[in-house]
């Protein structure tokens, strides 16, 4: 359905209520000398903004069909109002999780909340874009914020070492991006009919599925894409930046970081490589060589961390990996009828958006941890600060274990329902090698996530750790634990209740 | 872009640039080739020159003959963001910084590093093979109409397009003021003393 110009913002109104609470909250800090004073407005605002963005996108996702917005520039389909519910709930946790921490830290601004609020508004636009335009402007907007973020502790080296890494390596991969979009649109002069070229990923689909054959152009186009869109999504090779962008800046940051951009580069991986599953035979093979060398990259660098932040940034590598099996499974390779290969493209889809639920409420989960430990003037950086957390934090330490043993993949919780919806969707793709390799890659991820727990509950307290004697509980940091840790157990019983979220993905269709 | 122009100076060129390029040297391909010298004498002067200021200034005129360039292509837009963004805007952080750092010309030629200089020019002799087998590979693409790709870069048609709601592209154009904010914003808090 074509939507006109009002329908279309009606249909995006989620994603303007996080631009326009961003505003407000911009404007109310500089402007408002009661609203700066009150340290608690700022993070409140921006909550409120994103509970009522969260419902916008719940009461939209019962919309069918592809919702073509603004001419063809986004899809406001039910997929990308279940990217935006997820990406508003990672933004609330981050949201809450920070207060405390920026206070202890001195870095207590609004501007802080007025950047996280953008990054989500960019993560939504990427969910959405179905033009390449739209795609790497919304890339850059969540970018953009991101690089400031890691920086924000302006003050300390690492942090500022940080965004500037990130900030090279992300321009770099923009301009990869860019130049694969440009050679797309050359590309595709050759098979569009009547056109001199395109680059709405709808009609490409379309395209491509009338005549999968493109030329050398269009092929190098998609290459460099995939190079610009692995970046940002952190998978093996182009992972370099992760661990010490995670590890500089501050932990607020990165799990915010780690959980929205993720969502964002895998939403825009989904919509791209789903219009260009009509030529798979060109891209399946790398799709997988990515996947298996992310997952086991990633599993096995965390082996041999001490930081627990460089730890729970290479297993946000090698969750990347796991989302990049689904990927692959959305072609439907090695299913017999086309039947087949629909079914296992809609189980895929309904297994990315459940595992990308789950990957960032569960990395929001354990970064909280962190935080909540973390205290004023000291951050809980390595191994050693999490010694003997069971006898001087005991619910801080079992809070701690439920997170690990959700992204270990172990039952009863969210992780392993994602895992397994993954597995089932590789398996109907008739893709058994990938499958495997998925299964063998996370009994390696056990090891690391285990020796957390075994740090925090087998060993004696350190005399030189950040974390003697309880933590002094901080509201939001509590409320979004507390949150993040029962939404990984109820789902991990009962994924059932995400039916609607799951379901909403398969709008997408198969070109 | 670089296509187009290795088809222009070979003169097989019907579909971007038709007739005249077959015929004898003209005054659109001496036009051409004047200006791919300076931009290719010019490109030879950043890298050769030792003052960091006047290798800055080579590239301005680099950029303006590109720039020109780009024009002879009817890519008016294109020439028009090539003078502003990047001799106008990116030129001037350049020279900024230079300043900046007070990097005058080196008093004398530091040591060179002997393995970097090798890779270096086994590199560009890599490059160069390339260039030169550029013209053998033909990306195929139909021949568009010639008014299709006359007006495709003009000033008007662009800014046509880019405003018309009922095509795609004024959203993303509005999405950049988001874009545009952040930058702004960002700068603030990395940069001011005291937020």
């Amino acid at each position: 359905m074509i939507l006109s110009n009002g329908a279309s913002l009606a249909a995006i109104a989620p994603i303007l209520a996080v631009m326009i609470t961003g505003m407000i909250v911009l404007l109310g800090d500089s402007c408002l000398k009661l609203w700066r004073q009150a340290k608690w407005v700022s993070p409140t605002i921006s909550v409120l903004g994103l509970v009522v963005s969260a419902a916008l996108a719940c009461s939209l996702i019962g919309t069918s069909g592809q919702q073509l917005a603004f001419s063809g520039a986004l899809t406001a389909d039910a997929f990308s109002q279940a990217c935006n519910i997820i990406l508003a709930v990672i933004a609330a946790l981050a949201v809450m999780g920070s207060a405390t921490y920026l206070e202890n830290r001195g870095l207590q601004h609004g501007e802080y909340y007025v950047l996280v609020l953008f990054s989500t508004s960019g993560a939504m636009l990427m969910a959405a874009a179905s033009e390449l335009i739209v795609l790497f402007v919304a890339v850059e907007i969540l970018s953009v914020a991101l690089y400031v973020l890691a920086g924000y502790a302006r003050t300390e080296r690492k942090s500022e070492e940080a965004a500037l890494k990130y900030f090279l390596l992300g321009a770099f991969a923009g301009g990869f991006l860019l130049y694969g979009i440009a050679l797309i649109y050359g590309g595709s002069s050759s098979i569009v009919p009547g056109q001199v070229g395109t680059t709405n990923l709808r009609a490409l689909g379309i395209y491509l599925h009338q005549m999968p054959a493109p030329n050398q152009m269009f092929i190098a186009g998609t290459a460099l894409l995939m190079v610009g869109l692995a970046f940002k999504a952190a998978l093996v090779p182009f992972h370099m930046w992760t661990p010490d962008v995670y590890e500089g800046a501050p932990t607020s940051v990165t799990a915010f970081m780690a959980a929205a951009a993720k969502v964002g580069a895998f939403a825009a991986i989904l919509r791209v490589f789903n219009a260009f599953i009509p030529i798979s035979e060109y891209w399946l093979i790398i799709v997988q060589v990515l996947a298996v060398a992310t997952m086991f990259g990633g599993n096995i660098l965390a082996v041999v961390q001490d930081n627990v932040k460089r730890i729970l940034a290479y297993s946000s590598i090698a969750h990347a990996g796991y989302l990049m099996v689904g990927i692959s499974a959305l072609t439907g390779s090695g299913a017999a009828t086309d039947a087949l290969k629909a079914e296992a493209h809609s189980a895929a889809m309904g297994g990315i958006t459940f595992y990308l639920l789950a990957y960032g409420i569960m990395t929001m989960g354990a970064f909280g941890v962190l935080i909540w430990i973390s205290r004023r003037g000291r951050d809980v950086q390595t191994l050693n600060d999490l010694k003997g957390l069971v006898k001087t934090d005991p619910v801080a330490a079992y809070t701690m274990l439920i997170f690990m043993l959700s992204l270990g993949g172990i039952p009863p919780t969210m992780g392993f329902m994602g895992k397994w919806f993954l597995f089932y969707a590789t398996l109907q793709a008739g893709q058994l090698w990938l499958a495997v390799t998925l299964a063998l890659a996370s009994i390696i991820s056990i090891y690391y996530y285990l020796r957390v727990v075994w740090v925090m509950c087998f060993t004696e307290p350190d005399e030189n750790a950040v974390a003697p004697g309880r933590a002094v509980a901080s509201g939001g940091v509590v409320v979004s634990l507390i949150a993040s840790a029962a939404a990984t157990l109820l789902f991990g019983v009962a994924p059932g209740l995400l039916h609607s979220l799951m379901d909403a993905a398969s709008t997408v269709l198969r070109p | 872009m670089g296509n187009a122009l290795c088809r222009a100076a070979r003169g097989t060129c019907s579909a971007y640039i038709p007739g005249y390029l077959n015929a004898m040297p003209s005054a659109p391909i001496l036009v051409f080739f004047i200006l791919a010298a300076v931009a290719v004498i010019s490109a030879l002067m950043v890298v050769t020159n030792v003052n960091p200021v006047r290798s800055a200034l080579s590239l301005v005129v680099t950029f303006l003959s590109v720039a020109l360039l780009y024009i002879t292509l009817s890519a008016h837009f294109i020439a028009a963001v090539q003078i502003i963004v990047y001799a106008g805007a990116i030129m001037v952080l350049f020279l900024f910084v230079i300043m900046l750092l007070n990097l005058g010309a080196p008093a004398e030629a530091e040591p060179k590093n002997k393995a970097q200089s090798r890779a270096a020019l086994a590199l560009s002799a890599v490059f160069l093979t390339a260039l030169a087998l550029a013209p053998l590979v033909t990306f195929s693409t139909d021949a568009k109409s010639e008014a299709a790709i006359k007006n495709l870069g003009t000033v008007s048609t662009i800014g046509a397009s880019l405003y018309n709601p009922a095509l795609p592209w004024l959203f993303p154009f509005e999405a950049t003021s988001i874009l545009l904010l952040v930058a702004v914003v960002g700068a603030i808090v990395l940069a001011k003393r005291r937020i």
